[in-house]
């Protein structure tokens, strides 16, 4: 317990990292997962392909070997930028195929007379998935992008062995200062990430009841 | 084009403006994929000297080598897994009600934290014993069944089958348990007719229909620690993606050991999805417990 007292301030760091991480690449996955799910709706065939393909080559890659691709391979390619923007870019990318089929599991539960009637009514095709498809889908699909969310919180971890000293780092490196309490630094650690997701399990829950509506 | 359900057919006029996008999107693809390429040559990335490893059979005994450890990793933690969630799915529903409060809360416990800060906290605190075991094993089993076994890396192969089993067991037991909620009450109610204690009525009537139904959610959960195994990375046990990684820094060719990497680890978890599905297609649909 002293120890956690003791590296209150490092440990509180890496959470500042993990939840800067998070946020980051949670609003870069959304729109990117937005725009996906959008692209294999529309009634263009090369879009709905190359999205398909996008979510089948991600969703059957492990996270891992994206952010070694990224951390390693951009240098090469002469882009050269932080390894915060590295875990970024990489969480981004895996994390928007699994919020794009969120989201078209979301389209999918549009009863059909709903573009029907939007339809009948004269609206265009962009109007229509702006005001009719688009927030049905999402209220639909938000427990799902809730779990996404959580998933992605998760695998912010992962950026600790890629550079960027966020939460779990900081239990390689404290437990190399003080090896015999790594059971306190774990569950000390361990407990900010339960904290973080039961956080976002909250406010996903809110934003649900905000978005529901009645049918 | 397959229609999308969300559009009418096309007008005649409204068709000649699709595909005329859709033409117009080939080509902005086509140029994108030229520009990467273009991009790819520029830093060299396609010199030759960066690819020829890949056609040496040395390196792909390397590679198999990896392979080989992603498999194994894969295989036991897959079973521990299925194993772990159903003891924690069966004791959490049907088991001592004292025990139900602490299950479901190890459950949470385990969903909530990163797959990586378990395997961390397991490494440090266990690889000593871990190699212990490895060389005990070793010694008792003779070479063959350590090699198959993998014992001389069991330094970090188990702490990662045990953090990959906390984690993916408590996932488990989840999918279970959506599995033995959605079984309909009448079944328990006949099965408790007929003189059976809850826990039987479990063990024999809810849990086989649950994990009939729950095949594929199980299978996808298989595709999931096939790419969790890749965490291996972190702790040095020599699996596919480090394997990856030794070449890489052998030879200076991160992007093309990238690339073929995930054209691998792609064919193992596409295998294992594509299982899924065709399992998800055949697998009725509907009530379950129903008649049908």
């Amino acid at each position: 317990m002293q120890l956690l007292i003791a590296s209150l301030a490092e440990i509180a760091a890496g959470f500042r990292l993990t939840l800067l991480l998070f946020l980051a690449s949670a609003c870069l996955a959304l729109v990117a997962g937005t725009a996906l799910a959008i692209a294999s709706l529309l009634p263009v065939g090369i879009l709905r392909r190359l999205a398909a393909g996008y979510v089948a080559v991600m969703c059957n890659t492990p996270v891992v070997l994206v952010f070694f691709l990224i951390t390693f391979g951009f240098p090469q390619l002469g882009l050269r930028l932080s390894f915060f923007v590295y875990a970024t870019l990489a969480l981004a990318l895996y994390e928007a195929s699994y919020i794009c089929e969120s989201l078209r599991s979301g389209f999918n539960t549009i009863a059909p007379g709903q573009s029907q009637a939007a339809r009948s009514l004269g609206m265009d095709a962009i109007t229509m998935l702006r005001t009719v498809l688009l927030p049905q889908a999402v209220a639909n699909a938000i427990p799902a992008i809730g779990n996404n969310l959580i998933s992605l919180a998760k695998a912010t971890a992962l950026a600790g062995s890629f550079g960027v000293v966020e939460a779990t780092a900081q239990l390689h490196r404290l437990t190399i200062d003080n090896p015999g309490e790594v059971f306190t630094l774990f569950a000390g650690i361990a407990s900010g990430y339960v904290v973080l997701n039961l956080a976002i399990a909250a406010l996903m829950h809110c934003v649900e009841s905000r978005m529901a509506f009645t049918r | 084009m397959t229609a999308s359900p969300f559009f009418d057919a096309p007008t005649p006029r409204t068709g000649k403006f699709l595909r005329g996008l859709d033409i117009v999107c080939g080509c902005g693809l086509v140029l994108l994929l030229g520009l990467g390429i273009h991009a790819l040559a520029q830093t060299g990335q396609l010199r030759g000297e960066l690819w020829a490893p890949f056609l040496e059979p040395a390196l792909w005994r390397l590679i198999g080598r990896g392979f080989a450890a992603t498999l194994r990793a894969l295989i036991a933690c897959t079973l521990l897994s299925f194993v772990a969630g159903l003891l924690l799915a069966a004791l959490g529903s049907a088991g001592p009600r004292w025990l139900r409060t602490p299950l479901r809360l190890w459950v949470e416990l385990f969903r909530a934290i990163p797959s990586l800060l378990i395997l961390l906290f397991v490494f440090f605190t266990y690889a000593e014993a871990f190699n212990r075991i490895g060389v005990t094993l070793a010694n008792g089993l003779g070479d063959t069944a350590a090699m198959v076994l993998g014992l001389d890396q069991l330094q970090t192969l188990g702490p990662l089958i045990v953090a990959l089993t906390l984690y993916h067991g408590a996932l488990c037991a989840e999918i279970i348990r959506a599995g033995l909620n959605a079984i309909p009450r009448g079944q328990m109610q006949a099965a408790r007719a007929l003189g059976m204690t809850s826990s039987q009525a479990v063990r024999l009537i809810l849990l086989p229909q649950a994990l009939h139904h729950m095949r594929p959610a199980l299978l996808a959960e298989a595709v999931r620690i096939a790419k969790a195994t890749a965490l291996g990375y972190a702790i040095g046990y020599q699996e596919l993606l480090r394997t990856g990684q030794i070449i890489s820094t052998a030879f200076h060719n991160v992007i093309a050991v990238s690339l073929v990497m995930m054209l691998i680890y792609g064919c193992l978890c596409g295998a294992l999805s594509w299982l899924a599905s065709s399992l998800a297609r055949t697998t009725p649909g509907g009530r379950l417990g129903s008649a049908s």
